[in-house]
């Protein structure tokens, strides 16, 4: 923990809670960690791994059959891709993280398979009716339940249900990893064969996964060997971890239930509020849309990410341009491109990103810290 | 003094950022993500930025990156591909430092409130009559006041090169002392955005239609030879042009694009005793000429000792013969002794 620092990049990932870490070290203290073997500590160890899986799909409302661990969302979103029998096409959308849309490229190269895109409206969201030109019957489809960057929620049942109407039968792949942590799911898991969705998003460990696979969908497993997982995940689970991932999960569900998402996107709305009344010519993404209660995402014309990123910093607030290569330099967002942003108002991106446990008064300094370096960057 | 230190990765801005900060200066340290494309040299990696984050954090200082791609495309990488396909040679990192760490990042510190900017550069930065002067750094081998040469007054007032009073052992044995993982990092000599597996020639025919070239001799006008592409000869190159009747390699002398030409000479007559000048700029203060002008130490290229000649408001008479000089290098003009940088300017 570093003190005197507002954290305002929760959806890069959130930091671990003490309540996470402390349920692993509980549930596995004294136990071996592999939950293979003829013995009772093997057993012990597969109880804990049992009772992980089980009270996952209890609050997924899923079988514990359809949930597969596996190590982290890239790892989730790239097997999901793999998904299906006899696919005839692959239709992604043009925001999707990259461990979709990369895993998309690999994956229609290596079955010999056409890639399109669906189209998105200038707030961020899949145009459905217009979507539905470029998906044929048979395809394996990805579009994330919520946009990691704006926070824009995306039509994944409304994209069933028209599919559904023309009697179009395709495999729906639905990254909520972005989305977990603030919004239900119900909707999405109904609507799609395979979810993903990551424990770092939750506060909990990064090494966690897991994919919500219906019982119908094929999986082309990408890591075999042990036979783990019902042969869908090969290797060792990470038994600590899914024991951090579920109680992560869990934590999220009751944050949604007791209306602490409700209270925090209100005070994202103050934190809104604050900064477009002192900078006029602010750009609030995905205003017009529904959004996810945790995300801010914001454009200054004429202005440059890394230069806001680079004062926040100084002055303790952590936030992101939207989209961070691994060596930390932004880029322009393929996001904002797929919303056809004007190019001097994409690159002054920046994305805050809050939890339930942001407090009124990181709220209050986070509004005064961006406003004062938006100021400082235009004097 | 608030100071951005410009942190490639590599030992020398590792040891810059220590020296800065040990100075008492509040530092920020940056990393410039320059090249975005294809790359196997390492430089702008993620290696090398962790590189950079790593050694920031021994020194308890922040670090930063920023992403200057597009810039560098514009400044450094689109004029180096339109200078080879005209058939002049650039020199892309003096570009670089003209107008990324010297340009644009000047404008960011300035945006940021940083008072002055740090660079792991080989030279000094010296005062007299109360202005400051560029001077070559001490290690005589690592010198590098010529790809900094294009440096005006003004910017030195902001700029500092910490380790320009140090041999590179010295440099490196700081950075040992103080167990900074960069110590023994081996330094980058290639262009930073040409992949080393796939070479230059590889490079310039993505983005240009490469031309065959015959090779003419100057003094017969005969053609003695062919090369793949006008593109990749270099005024002054003596490589792959073959040899003349007494055995000597050939030197190209000029480019002839409308003949798609290479005009080569034996080395005796390819040699010029006149450099021509373009853009002169006098960083200590305009010079005065006289009627035999002054005398200087000439360099035009990164790795090339200086040369004796008398210079003039528009060219530079040579002491003795050189082979031909591209145009579009840089020409670093300095003092009688060698020692300080007097001018800089484009060779015509």
């Amino acid at each position: 923990m570093i003190s005197g620092v507002v954290f305002a990049d929760h959806a890069a990932g959130s930091p671990l809670k003490a309540a996470v870490a402390t349920a692993m070290f509980e549930a596995m203290e004294g136990l071996p960690p592999n939950p293979s073997g003829a013995h009772r500590m093997a057993r012990a160890t597969a109880n804990v791994l049992d009772a992980a899986r089980e009270e996952v799909a209890s609050l997924l409302g899923v079988s514990p059959r359809s949930i597969v661990f596996v190590g982290g969302g890239t790892e989730a979103c790239n097997v999901a891709m793999r998904a299906g029998r006899d696919v005839t096409g692959m239709v992604t959308s043009p925001i999707e993280h990259s461990a979709i849309s990369a895993a998309a490229q690999r994956e229609a190269q290596r079955r010999g398979l056409g890639l399109a895109t669906m189209p998105v409206t200038p707030s961020g969201v899949v145009d459905v009716d217009a979507a539905l030109g470029c998906i044929p019957s048979g395809a394996l489809v990805a579009l994330m339940a919520a946009n990691n960057e704006t926070g824009a929620i995306q039509p994944v049942g409304e994209l069933r249900a028209a599919l559904n109407a023309l009697g179009r039968s395709v495999t729906l792949v639905s990254d909520a990893i972005g989305a977990a942590a603030v919004m239900g799911l119900d909707g999405v898991i109904e609507a799609a064969d395979i979810v993903t969705i990551a424990g770092h998003k939750l506060g909990g460990p990064p090494s966690v996964a897991a994919m919500v696979i219906k019982e119908t969908t094929m999986i082309d497993p990408l890591v075999v060997g042990g036979g783990q997982e019902l042969s869908r995940r090969g290797g060792t689970p990470d038994v600590a971890g899914i024991v951090g991932f579920t109680t992560a999960l869990r934590l999220s569900h009751e944050d949604l239930a007791s209306g602490s998402v409700v209270a925090l996107a209100q005070r994202r709305d103050r934190l809104q509020d604050a900064i477009v009344s002192a900078v006029d010519d602010a750009v609030v993404s995905a205003w017009d849309t529904e959004r996810l209660a945790s995300h801010l995402h914001l454009r200054f014309p004429g202005l440059r990410s890394d230069e806001l990123l680079l004062l926040l910093d100084q002055h303790g607030v952590c936030a992101s341009a939207g989209s961070a290569c691994s060596s930390g330099a932004s880029t322009i967002s393929h996001v904002l491109e797929a919303m056809e942003v004007p190019t001097a108002e994409a690159k002054g991106a920046l994305r805050l990103s809050l939890s339930t446990s942001t407090t009124d008064a990181e709220i209050q300094e986070i509004a005064t810290q961006v406003i004062g370096a938006v100021r400082q960057l235009r004097s | 003094m608030k100071v951005l230190v410009a942190m490639s990765g590599g030992v020398d801005s590792s040891v810059a950022a220590a020296l800065v900060a040990d100075a008492g200066h509040e530092v920020a340290g940056v990393t410039l993500k320059l090249w975005g494309g294809d790359s196997d040299t390492g430089c702008c990696s993620v290696a090398d930025v962790e590189d950079a984050r790593r050694v920031a954090a021994q020194l308890g200082l922040d670090h930063h990156v920023l992403n200057l791609t597009e810039e560098f495309d514009h400044f450094v990488v689109d004029p180096y591909v339109a200078a080879h396909a005209s058939g002049s040679t650039p020199n892309p990192c003096v570009e670089c430092n003209r107008y990324l760490k010297f340009g644009t990042l000047f404008e960011v510190a300035d945006r940021l409130g940083f008072d002055a900017v740090a660079t792991g550069h080989h030279a000094r930065i010296e005062e007299r009559a109360g202005r400051p002067v560029l001077a070559r750094g001490v290690d005589s081998a690592k010198d590098q006041s010529y790809v900094v040469g294009m440096l005006e007054a003004q910017q030195l007032n902001r700029v500092l090169f910490p380790v320009g009073v140090m041999t590179k052992s010295e440099v490196r044995q700081v950075a040992s002392d103080r167990g900074l993982r960069t110590a023994l990092k081996a330094e980058s000599q290639d262009v930073c955005f040409i992949e080393r597996s796939k070479g230059r020639r590889h490079f310039l025919s993505t983005r240009l239609n490469l031309t065959p070239a015959s090779v003419i001799d100057q003094a017969s006008g005969d053609v003695v030879g062919s090369v793949e592409a006008l593109e990749l000869i270099t005024v002054g190159q003596r490589q792959g042009l073959g040899v003349d009747a007494a055995g000597n390699r050939r030197v190209a002398v000029s480019i002839d694009r409308d003949r798609s030409a290479v005009i080569v000479a034996d080395p005796t007559t390819a040699q010029i005793t006149t450099l021509h000048l373009d853009e002169a700029s006098w960083t200590q203060g305009q010079a005065s000429f006289g009627a035999n002008g002054m005398r200087v130490r000439v360099q035009v290229r990164s790795h090339a000792t200086s040369v004796e000649g008398r210079v003039f408001p528009t060219h530079i008479e040579l002491a003795e013969a050189m082979d031909p000089v591209a145009r579009g290098q840089l020409c670093v003009i300095f003092d009688e002794t060698d020692a300080t940088v007097l001018a800089s300017a484009v060779v015509a």
